[in-house]
């Protein structure tokens, strides 16, 4: 249950089926996802828990939501 | 074996006399198995699987909820694929039959696998005539995710997705296994993806008040050696405290954001978890408005409001006692509890398989009997 793949963010949107953007910070990052690419798979992930997160970054992805970025070893 | 060859070939170094260290988290147990790290220890060293399987510890009454639920034709009842295997003891069944939330798919209930909780807000949104119900379960790892899910929910005031929650905190467990008297546990494997979300100061302060080196490891045989490696270090020198052996995942202060969607949406509860007990602390219940998505809340009426009746004995000590997995034989309890091997079970690769379980460790992924079966089971 606990294993999180890492991928790379290759297009940020928002999400889709996202009520329309308010002004409220917080909502924007609710909605806030990335297409991560893992090695040839692309898939759809929230980046609720990292605003910090820029295309072309690393991160570690878990049950559909990036919970950290993946610092170069 | 643990031949001299070997540990120094692993280890090169520190013996130790005599230490149990626990790998807390059930991934974690599989990387060892499968590459055979258990066979290379330092000497005196032995290795303890541990209850960080989420699908071996979720209530029983939470799965004969959901087994109710998804009865009931208007629900939708979606979880991950380990979950819907589960064997759940049909109660008062003299033969001690079980059923699971797959076959009854098989006969016509609508359960859904999913792999991330955002599916069950998308399945909502599709069906908004029936009651999609998402059985989440997890470590903090997974809960951030069904906290989104919460939060979404609310925003777009999506009255028929409802939560049955199960989710567990891992710290809690683990004090609780190092305060039982009983316990021979020397030194811990923190679970890493758990810490990269909670950080390590909640870590920390178990460290210094059981006094046991605690050691945060990844997932791959190499993150896995070095902590051992560090583990057997602070051992041998009798240190305790935290070191992080998966910097580059884990962060000192964790994930705020995900800490402040767990705040938002959850407060911690009691929880007696299945084979270990009543936990202070060891669950996560759904807190102020987002209470409302509660399935004791939310079904409280018509056709579900029995299918969720069973919820009424969680956080009830007693719980464990009336645990009897499908078969009296199953001794998934001591197993969780890292008091005896998979093998040492009477039931192990003969009556309970892979194919037909008869105890939660034997279904999931992360299971120590599922491991030992895969890894070290002699054909
Ligand atoms: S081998 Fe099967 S019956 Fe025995 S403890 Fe494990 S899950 Fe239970």
């Amino acid at each position: 249950m606990c294993l999180a793949t890492p991928g790379r963010i290759v297009a940020i949107s928002r999400a889709e089926g996202a009520p329309e953007a308010g002004s409220d910070l917080r909502d924007h990052d609710l909605w806030r996802c990335a297409l991560v690419d893992f090695g040839g798979v692309r898939q759809q992930v929230s980046l609720a828990c990292l605003p910090e997160a820029r295309l072309g970054d690393q991160v570690l992805v878990h049950v559909g939501l990036a919970l950290c970025l993946v610092a170069a070893p | 074996m643990t031949d001299s060859a070997a540990s120094t070939r692993f280890l090169n170094g520190p013996t130790v006399s005599r230490a149990a260290v626990m790998e807390v988290c059930g991934g974690q147990t599989h990387t060892i198995l499968r590459w055979g790290l258990d066979q290379r220890l330092p000497a005196g060293m032995a290795l303890i699987h541990g209850p960080g399987c989420p699908v071996c510890v979720t209530p029983l009454p939470i799965l004969e909820a959901a087994i109710a639920l998804a009865r009931c034709p208007e629900v939708i009842l979606c979880s991950y694929g380990d979950m819907l295997r589960v064997p759940v003891p049909l109660q008062g069944d003299p033969q001690e039959r079980s059923i699971d939330l797959l076959s009854l798919r098989a006969a016509g209930a609508d359960v859904r696998l999913i792999t991330q909780p955002l599916q069950a807000l998308q399945l909502a949104l599709e069906h908004r005539q029936r009651q999609v119900v998402l059985l989440a379960v997890g470590f903090e790892t997974t809960a951030p995710a069904t906290a989104l899910v919460a939060m979404q929910r609310q925003a777009l005031e999506l009255s028929n997705l409802h939560l049955l929650v199960a989710h567990v905190r891992v710290v809690p467990a683990m004090a609780s296994l190092l305060a039982r008297g009983e316990s021979r546990l020397d030194a811990l494997l923190a679970p890493g993806h758990v810490c990269s979300v909670i950080g390590l100061t909640e870590v920390e302060q178990l460290a210094q008040r059981y006094a046991r080196p605690v050691v945060v490891a990844g997932f791959t045989p190499t993150s896995l050696e070095q902590a051992l490696h560090l583990s057997s270090r602070m051992l041998e020198r009798g240190d305790h405290g935290v070191r992080n052996a998966y910097r580059e995942v884990v962060h000192p202060n964790g994930n705020p954001r995900a800490q402040a969607l767990l705040a938002e949406v959850f407060e911690p509860i009691d929880l007696a978890w299945r084979g270990l007990g009543l936990i202070e602390g060891g669950g996560l219940a759904l807190k102020g408005a987002y209470a409302e998505a509660d399935v004791r809340r939310s079904l409280d009426r018509g056709a579900t409001a029995a299918a969720i009746a069973p919820l009424r004995r969680l956080g009830c000590a007693l719980e464990t006692s009336t645990e009897a997995p499908g078969a009296s034989l199953c001794r998934a309890t001591e197993v969780l509890q890292g008091r005896c091997l998979p093998s040492d079970c009477p039931a192990f690769a003969g009556r309970c398989r892979p194919e037909h379980p008869l105890g939660a460790p034997m279904v999931s992924e992360e299971g120590a009997c599922a491991a030992w079966m895969h890894y070290r089971h002699t054909r």
